[in-house]
């Protein structure tokens, strides 16, 4: 175990779940915690403490061998030799590890649509749209915080399902089968034109989960069905001639036949 | 349609997206008229990332076979449907075609086989496992369009030094032969006399005799990956009793294979791709089993465990010979 320092540097210290029992049985007042931290404390089962009962739980969990203290970190701000959290660990892990009280919030990006919204969404999202990733990999770290990037061929609207997309899909992709259930939902809440500006959106930001979704999806709308149901369900204006009409349907007879109902299913 | 200045119709949609959408769309479906629907669409039919490979495995001839050549006779209707799927799709894809499979029950025709080699002239790799219908100038004239071809997949042939003699003439690249039959001294002969730097073979699934074998090691010094899994390893012997079944690959190969950078082989009782190349007596029945298992080559795969209903075969690595042993559920 490293020696304190005359600025008492505070060690923060791995404790094994006999340890934490023993320190628990201390009986350790909690002090000088207002009602929004004990709120807080308790949330995340952490037990904050002055310096000196700190040193008592010490004293007390001097047990700990050498070799598992050897890679123990040391506190380095003045806030944490103020105040020693040690958090209760799930069961499954034998330590409780002592963390600092403020936790560090998740990058943010923002994001400037055409229609002059902005969004302000969690890196890991910005990265599933890779356009996105690369204009922040080429712009510097500062510039990309402080500047809204700015998307010139997304809209508001479908930058929103975009970004609810992504969180929805990492929450279903635990399971192969509740993902399939999800992309169906989700092509299914979408009427034609939302999806076709939605495929563009994520073909411009190259978002490939949900362009490969999309594309899935059409191509079922498109699967053996004749020429003129797909023209009437999406609405494509045929722009070939009746001679030329003519001469296909001639020449390709063959591939008018065995064609679905013209139905939506 | 929304009346808003920003609202994009269909059509209009980037090609890329339109070819993202149809690269999932089969043949039958890419040829029966989506390119119709409107010009913009026909222009992502078109587009070269849908047609690096035309596979028509799933197409088959309707047919009957019949004691005179070519042993076969096709249903009109089914060669009727090649013929069309062939023109469509040779037309959008416009040259660019650089893998085209057959299934070995489509039994194309000379007239069938000219036409795609002229409309494939950058074709680097062709499966095409039988060609009972094919004439010999057929046969002659597509392989001097195909200038750039690498890899072909063939059938067993009576008379094999012409086409090894037009592709050691016209195809510089010629590298990969995989043959789906019996190879023989005469076809082994004719490898080393107008393929000798060749670097791949597969022989896999057929009836091998190991003076074959040897000759083959001998004379193709380039060879750098030999596939004779699952063969039926045969050892010619004097009169009466004139031939036996080798269990096993003899010192005298294994010295021989030693240069090869992947030696496959397979002869194990317990392998039910062994044991279906012997009840097949050599010349593999594959319309019996598994669909696609005749497209298969562990060559191919090496590093996968092959999956089928009954084995999983795996490659273990054996100082410089590799060996595939199989291993019964």
């Amino acid at each position: 175990m490293a020696k304190e320092s005359g600025s008492s540097k505070i060690e923060m210290l791995e404790i094994s779940n006999e340890a934490m029992a023993e320190a628990q049985s201390s009986k350790i007042e909690m002090l000088e915690i207002n009602n929004e931290a004990m709120a807080e404390a308790q949330s995340s089962k952490t037990v904050t403490m002055k310096p000196a009962e700190a040193e008592e739980s010490k004293t007390e969990t001097q047990k700990i061998t050498d070799e598992e203290s050897k890679n123990v970190p040391i506190a380095a701000t003045e806030e944490e030799s103020k105040k020693l959290s040690i958090t209760k660990v799930e069961e499954s892990k034998n330590a409780a590890t002592a963390t600092t009280e403020g936790e560090k919030e998740e990058a943010k990006v923002s994001l400037k649509t055409l229609d002059g919204v902005t969004f302000e969404v969690e890196a890991w999202i910005a990265k599933e749209m890779e356009t996105v990733q690369a204009y922040i990999d080429d712009t510097s770290a500062d510039t990309s915080a402080a500047i809204a990037i700015p998307l010139h061929n997304v809209a508001g609207r479908e930058l929103a399902r975009m970004v609810e997309y992504c969180k929805e899909h990492r929450r279903a992709s635990v399971s192969a089968g509740n993902l399939k259930e999800f992309e169906e939902r989700f092509a299914a809440a979408l009427n034609l034109y939302e999806m076709k500006d939605l495929i563009i959106a994520a073909n411009y930001l190259n978002t490939k989960k949900l362009l490969e979704s999309l594309s899935r999806c059409i191509a079922k709308a498109i699967k053996n069905k004749s020429v003129e149901f797909v023209r009437d369900y999406f609405g494509v204006t045929n722009d070939y001639t009746t001679e030329e009409e003519a001469q296909y349907r001639e020449t390709n007879a063959w591939a008018f036949r065995n064609v679905d109902e013209d139905s939506r299913n | 349609m929304e009346d808003n200045d920003y609202i994009r119709r269909w059509e209009d949609l980037d090609i890329d997206i339109l070819v993202k959408i149809f690269q999932l769309l089969d043949i039958f479906e890419l040829t029966s008229g989506i390119s119709r629907v409107c010009s913009a669409w026909r222009l992502a039919c078109c587009d070269p990332l849908l047609w690096k490979t035309l596979d028509l495995s799933m197409l088959r001839s309707n047919f009957i076979k019949i004691p005179l050549e070519p042993f076969v006779y096709v249903d009109g209707r089914s060669d009727r449907t090649l013929t069309r799927i062939l023109k469509i799709s040779l037309s959008l894809s416009q040259q660019s075609i650089m893998t085209l499979i057959f299934h070995f029950n489509l039994y194309v025709s000379d007239e069938q086989l000219t036409y795609t080699a002229e409309r494939c002239p950058q074709l680097r790799r062709l499966v095409l496992p039988a060609w009972n219908r094919i004439k010999k100038p057929g046969m002659c004239k597509a392989i001097r369009g195909w200038k750039e071809l690498e890899s072909l997949t063939m059938p067993c042939i009576a008379n094999p030094p012409y086409i090894l003699e037009e592709i050691s003439t016209h195809c510089k690249n010629f590298s990969e032969l995989k043959i789906m039959g019996p190879c023989d001294i005469f076809f082994a002969s004719s490898l080393a006399a107008f393929l000798p730097k060749l670097r791949v073979l597969s022989l896999r699934c057929s009836m091998l005799y190991k003076d074959v074998l040897i000759l083959i090691l001998d004379s193709l010094q380039h060879l750098e990956v030999l596939n004779i899994s699952h063969c039926v390893l045969m050892e010619a012997l004097p009169a009466p009793q004139q031939k036996r079944i080798i269990k096993e690959i003899d010192v005298t190969i294994r010295q021989k294979a030693s240069r090869l950078r992947e030696f496959l082989t397979c002869m194990e009782d317990s392998c039910v791709m062994c044991q279906r190349t012997r009840t097949d007596e050599g010349l593999i029945r594959w319309y019996k089993y598994e669909e696609g298992l005749w497209k298969t080559d562990e060559g191919e795969c090496w590093g996968y465990s092959l999956q089928n209903e009954s084995n999983a075969i795996v490659f273990v690595r054996c100082g410089r010979l590799k060996f595939c042993t199989a291993m019964s559920k």
